[in-house]
């Protein structure tokens, strides 16, 4: 009995935080919210500063490879992520490198065309990166050095192949004409793909586009970090209250439960509003932008709200002092949500690090939302989350009943 | 009515913070627990009251071990803060029995019925600590177990807490009162001190700096 009306008390007392709560709430989801929309117009990712230079160095005078490069330059999906900037020497394009110009350089060695046009294959395009840029610029180095190479090296071997038989068979009045027709075929046909550079580079958000990815990702930050706003639910709960309901039965299971689902249900409405009304928002200032439907996010959120309490619980029922308890939280949940790609996706980082990324339970949460709403299998990361938010309240049920049971004074 | 408390041994850890507390009372008697910060006083009581299970020794209420005849008021308030008086009252007392409380019960001893719409936090520690004692001894107990009632209280609000001891005593109850407070422990009929783990009983005769000394 006693029970129940706690229960009934607890969801009562959250009512009347809430109204202290829910505006600091929607401040704290404004304030991801301009961060979010500064960081993609200003930020790194913004278009005027989102192509990451390289540079190529070497042998580029040759006519072909030269024609190579443009192509990329012109016709290619990387065009839109990438500036290849021809360099005097080797020596120039490391002075840049170093002094930060460029994220990386391509060095084609010389000979390296007629290597090619005998099939020695005895040189090789270098590209050289720091070590420690492993992030993002180092990513997408990798692949779009291996993309040009690739590229110019089949441009290549396809024209002077051409060439070579024109010249053997007595076809030299046709030579300069074929050479344009079949540029003008690989530019057609080899540069036109799209796939690589949709899939690895723009199609960064486990089969989202980047601002739904980053929709997502920032009403998972704000769900998490919506602890701090919940903070005063936690801050008046009293040992003595904690031990006087022990006597009279109510056990530390029957408490937690209780203030769990009043909980929840604050965390409920402080989570769903400020999406439902941002998603609003962003429908009628920057139309199209956002494809993913409220419909789909609401329901996919909400393992995701049991999981971010269980948290909370844990949190606050670890570290009992105000001030530490959010500090705690704040660092706490902007480690692991950086780590789990909330502000960069997470294939960015070295695989050690995006894997740890991914088996948080930020981690888990944002592969079971992006999974839901993109309509793919969500199994293994609704796993994890329901592991997560037993083992968060398990450990909470535990100290609860060390701190009531082994109270000392 | 006769509290039987025999051998009570409580350690957390390795630290061994009650190792043999033996006492007794009869109805219409109180017993006063003292001794020096962190001798066990409240644990004692916590393990009285059944949230603590002690390591070895028995609670005793005519012959049986029945934690639902004590009455624990800890040394804390246990209340919400952002609820009001009557909300916390709510948590422990149905409707009906409330109201009669507050007509005619503790709760009207306690003074209660002046601040009951008001939110816990914006009570003063008196009304706050009476507030308490109301919450905590819902359901009749028999055994009142009181953790420093009156400490850092106003004159006015500890002579509204005796009064209620007094009628709880009347009634034949017994009361269990940890204190420092010189006034209480002349009030209650018999003195126990905590020292090293093990009570002994000590005899009123006014001499406040012997019993000072044994508290150190």
């Amino acid at each position: 009995m006693i029970g129940r009306r706690y229960l009934r008390l607890q969801l009562k007392r959250i009512i009347r935080l809430a109204v202290g709560i829910i505006p600091t709430a929607i401040l704290l989801f404004a304030c991801l919210a301009i961060a979010a929309v500064l960081y993609l117009n200003y930020g790194p990712n913004a278009d005027k500063c989102e192509k990451i230079k390289i540079g190529i160095a070497g042998d580029t005078q040759d006519s072909y490879l030269g024609m190579g490069i443009l192509a990329i330059q012109s016709f290619d999906d990387t065009r839109y992520l990438v500036d290849f900037i021809e360099m005097d020497s080797s020596k120039k394009a490391q002075e840049a490198f170093l002094n930060g110009e460029i994220a990386g350089y391509l060095v084609i060695p010389d000979g390296f065309i007629d290597s090619v046009v005998y099939g020695r294959n005895d040189e090789k395009i270098t590209y050289v990166v720091s070590k420690e840029q492993k992030g993002l610029a180092g990513m997408l180095m990798d692949d779009l050095s291996k993309i040009a190479e690739a590229l110019i090296i089949c441009s290549q071997n396809a024209v002077y192949g051409m060439q070579e038989i024109l010249i053997e068979n007595g076809g030299e009045e046709n030579y300069n004409n074929y050479t344009n027709e079949l540029n003008l075929k690989l530019i057609d046909q080899v540069l036109s793909r799209t796939q690589l550079a949709e899939v690895k580079i723009l199609g960064i958000s486990l089969g989202l586009g980047t601002m739904d990815y980053y929709f997502v990702a920032v009403s998972l930050l704000f769900c998490f970090l919506l602890g701090i706003c919940g903070a005063p639910f936690f801050w008046n709960r009293r040992n003595d209250l904690g031990m006087l309901l022990r006597q009279r039965g109510v056990r530390s299971f029957s408490q937690i439960f209780s203030e769990y689902i009043a909980y929840i249900l604050f965390l409920l409405i402080a989570t769903y509003i400020p999406i439902i009304v941002s998603k609003r928002i962003f429908e009628i200032f920057f139309p199209r932008v956002l494809t993913i439907s409220v419909g789909d996010l609401l329901p996919a959120m909400l393992p995701v709200v049991l999981l971010a309490g269980a948290f909370h619980f844990l949190l606050f029922e670890i570290v009992q002092q105000t001030i530490s308890s959010i500090l705690v939280q704040s660092v706490l949940v902007t480690a692991m949500g950086y780590l789990s790609g909330f502000m960069f996706p997470a294939y960015f980082f070295p695989e050690r690090l995006a894997e740890i990324g991914r088996k948080l339970p930020t981690g888990c949460a944002l592969r079971y939302v992006s999974d839901s709403v993109s309509k793919t299998d969500r199994f293994a990361p609704m796993i994890g989350m329901v592991c997560y938010t037993i083992l968060f309240l398990g450990m909470t049920l535990i100290i609860r009943k060390r701190r009531l049971c082994g109270d000392e004074r | 009515m006769k509290l039987e408390v025999s051998r009570i041994k409580k350690a957390y850890g390795k630290r061994l913070i009650l190792q043999d507390i033996s006492f007794e009372a009869a109805s219409g008697q109180s017993v006063a627990i003292l001794g020096g910060n962190g001798s066990g006083k409240s644990t004692l009581l916590s393990i009285m009251a059944g949230v603590l299970r002690a390591d070895d020794g028995k609670v005793l209420v005519d012959g049986k071990q029945d934690p639902a005849v004590f009455g624990y008021v800890p040394q804390g308030n246990p209340l919400m803060e952002e609820l009001t008086a009557a909300d916390n009252l709510s948590l422990w007392y149905d409707k009906q029995t409330l109201e009669r409380e507050l007509e005619e019960g503790v709760l009207r001893i306690l003074g209660i019925r002046e601040f009951l719409k008001t939110p816990v936090r914006k009570l003063s520690g008196g009304m706050k600590k009476r507030l308490s004692i109301g919450c905590c001894v819902s359901g009749n107990p028999k055994i009142l177990l009181l953790d420093e009632p009156t400490a850092a209280l106003d004159l006015a609000c500890k002579d509204q807490i005796y009064g209620y001891m007094n009628s709880f005593l009347s009634q034949g109850g017994i009361v269990v009162l940890v204190t420092h407070d010189i006034h209480e422990i002349e009030m209650c009929d018999r003195c126990y001190v905590i020292q090293n783990g093990k009570n002994m009983e000590y005899q009123k005769d006014g001499d406040f700096h012997k019993l000072a000394g044994l508290m150190q």
